[in-house]
């Protein structure tokens, strides 16, 4: 073996073992929360740690829903979840649509405020929204987090479609206009077919970022009926000391909740730095 | 004509009337409210009355102050600085063409699309110093004797916390900084070979220049994520033990909603404000600033 093929191979070789270090990293979690999750009650405690379980204990899962009584958390994640992306859809179409395509009053002032709007975090103003939702009668109704929902992901949302629309030539407006298109039907009839994987993605996105929300749905909701599946877990863990914390059914419940997030995101990973995004995060 | 247009400016208003209603009803609207309870107090019957910048003099006076806004400090900068190091990393890593490069890719998104909540779930489980993972490991490769407690313990809950937080960003710096690598057109590094550069040299002098004005922008937002990120300290430690792992969004929650002392709480929700207001002009700044190669 000649010298400059020497070095190739190690190269090689150190490259092999950087990928596999990222890859154990990111994986090492989610391996141990599966692992767990297939584990007997009284296995999670032994020590040292078994990683993989003696006894496979897939009734876990089922437990999720029976025992634990999770089903009503993803009945009320669903719902809310399902409510806010059609909130958020609704304003935020056409609001991307305007910024995007039409010349507005104040536009640049417009575009600015949904720019910075969504670097405060929500957690500055809970309290006046804890009063507002208070006087509204929202507290411990669900449509409390669903009106935060839209709130909180609506500039996202816009800023993401906004860098959809923009792709879609200028001229496809003015055309439509000749054939006697109203703005409003060149949006519904022209730009919202054309452009459906990037609202698809905006929805994925949406979807994520309900699911996900931990603050408001925590702060709002008392009644045990009411809560996300994400509150309901993390009750378990607030409301028992460590060692009496049922960590495999916690873990099989987090399972359940993440994977349908991870298929949701792995079906537009081609999207998430590619045009959709780039007016949002970038 | 003129007349016709200026219709249509004012009819166009109507198609983001909605977006900025919900803005100004729950957004704006409780901002100022915000402005105004932080100049109020509270009686212990619920009387509130005026005391101008006392709630604020508190909190320049509060023994507890300096190291909260150390605390934010540290895991601001030094959390951001981690995230786009190994963002950086695993982007040029996935920058190189290897096989199972897709399957790597969909793996390093599930830690950005998990749950919050889950994923402090998980790292709360295998932090515990008994039956935790991450002790079990530790021991295994004899780095450690005895059990550590790291989320229980002052001098390491903020640490761990950052960990969580840094393995969970990571992922979204790394496909953003590739994203940003691809827009560099090739020819440049072909020239360069020719030109004779290697590959450390070509990184340093054409990949990083080219790349920095987009990894600013990406570490201004990263940076106001993770002052905003109550969610995750909240789970984890609830701010504890002794605040060693508060930062100043925690603080806002718990003075809120656990000492049930709403004025101050609003003060330092106001000081929070200026701060994000000061990272928000820079962020935009730096977004108009921003270069593409095209």
């Amino acid at each position: 073996m000649n010298k400059p093929s020497a070095i190739k191979t190690v190269k090689r070789i150190f490259f092999g073992l950087l990928v596999l270090l990222i890859l154990f990293i990111m994986l090492f979690p989610i391996v141990a929360m599966i692992s767990v999750s297939l584990k007997q009650a009284n296995d999670v405690f032994t020590v040292p740690v078994t990683w993989i379980p003696k006894h496979t204990a897939w009734e876990n899962y089922p437990a999720v829903f029976g025992k634990m009584k999770m089903t009503t958390g993803f009945l009320n994640s669903i719902l809310i979840t399902a409510a806010s992306i059609g909130g958020i859809m609704l304003l935020g179409i056409p609001a991307a649509f305007a910024l995007s395509k039409l010349r507005f009053v104040m536009k640049k002032p417009v575009y600015y405020m949904v720019l910075v709007s969504q670097m405060f975090a929500p957690v500055i103003v809970i309290i006046p929204l804890y009063n507002l939702m208070n006087r509204m009668g929202l507290i411990d109704n669900r449509l409390s987090l669903v009106i935060m929902n839209i709130t909180f992901n609506l500039a996202f949302i816009v800023l993401m479609l906004k860098a959809t629309f923009d792709s879609v030539p200028k001229e496809t407006v003015e055309a439509a206009k000749i054939d006697g298109c109203n703005s409003f039907m060149t949006l519904v009839w022209i730009f919202v077919p054309i452009s459906r994987t990037g609202i698809a993605v905006a929805v994925i996105y949406a979807f994520t970022r309900s699911w996900n929300e931990f603050l408001f749905a925590f702060t709002f909701m008392s009644s045990t009926e009411k809560k996300t599946i994400i509150v309901s877990l993390y009750e378990v863990l607030k409301n028992n000391p460590a060692v009496g914390i049922p960590w495999h059914l916690v873990m099989a419940g987090a399972v359940c909740a993440t994977v349908p997030l991870v298929v949701l995101f792995i079906l537009i990973r081609n999207y998430i730095t590619g045009n959709a995004t780039a007016g949002a995060v970038k | 004509m003129k007349q016709a247009n200026r219709r249509e400016n004012l009819l166009n208003l109507l198609y983001i009337l909605p977006m900025l209603a919900v803005f100004a009803a729950f957004i704006i609207y409780p901002i100022t409210e915000v402005f105004n309870l932080s100049v109020y107090d509270r009686t212990s019957t619920g009387q509130y009355f005026y005391v101008g910048l006392n709630n604020f003099i508190k909190f320049i006076r509060h023994r507890e102050t300096s190291r909260l806004l150390l605390n934010t400090g540290i895991w601001v900068f030094v959390g951001t600085f981690f995230k786009l190091l190994f963002g950086l990393g695993m982007a040029l890593v996935l920058y190189q063409a290897f096989p199972g490069k897709k399957v790597m890719t969909g793996i390093i998104l599930i830690p950005y699309a998990m749950p919050a909540a889950v994923s402090c779930m998980i790292w709360r489980l295998m932090y515990n110093p008994v039956f935790g993972h991450i002790g079990d490991i530790l021991t295994r490769l004899g780095l450690i004797s005895e059990p550590l407690n790291f989320l229980g313990n002052t001098k390491t809950s903020l640490l761990a916390v950052m960990i969580v937080n840094v393995w969970a960003v990571a992922p979204f710096c790394a496909l953003n900084i590739l994203s940003t690598l691809y827009s560099i057109p090739t020819y440049i590094y072909e020239a360069a070979k020719i030109d004779g550069a290697g590959s450390i040299q070509s990184f340093f002098k054409i990949t990083l220049p080219l790349i920095a004005s987009s990894m600013r922008t990406l570490g201004l937002l990263v940076g106001i994520w993770a002052f905003n990120s109550f969610d995750v300290i909240f789970m984890m430690t609830q701010g504890g033990p002794a605040n060693s792992s508060s930062i100043l969004v925690s603080n806002i929650y718990q003075n809120a909603f656990q000492f049930n002392n709403r004025p101050y709480s609003a003060a330092v929700s106001v000081v929070c404000f200026v701060i994000l207001s000061i990272f928000a002009l820079l962020y935009v700044r730096s977004k108009e600033g921003d270069v593409s190669y095209e």
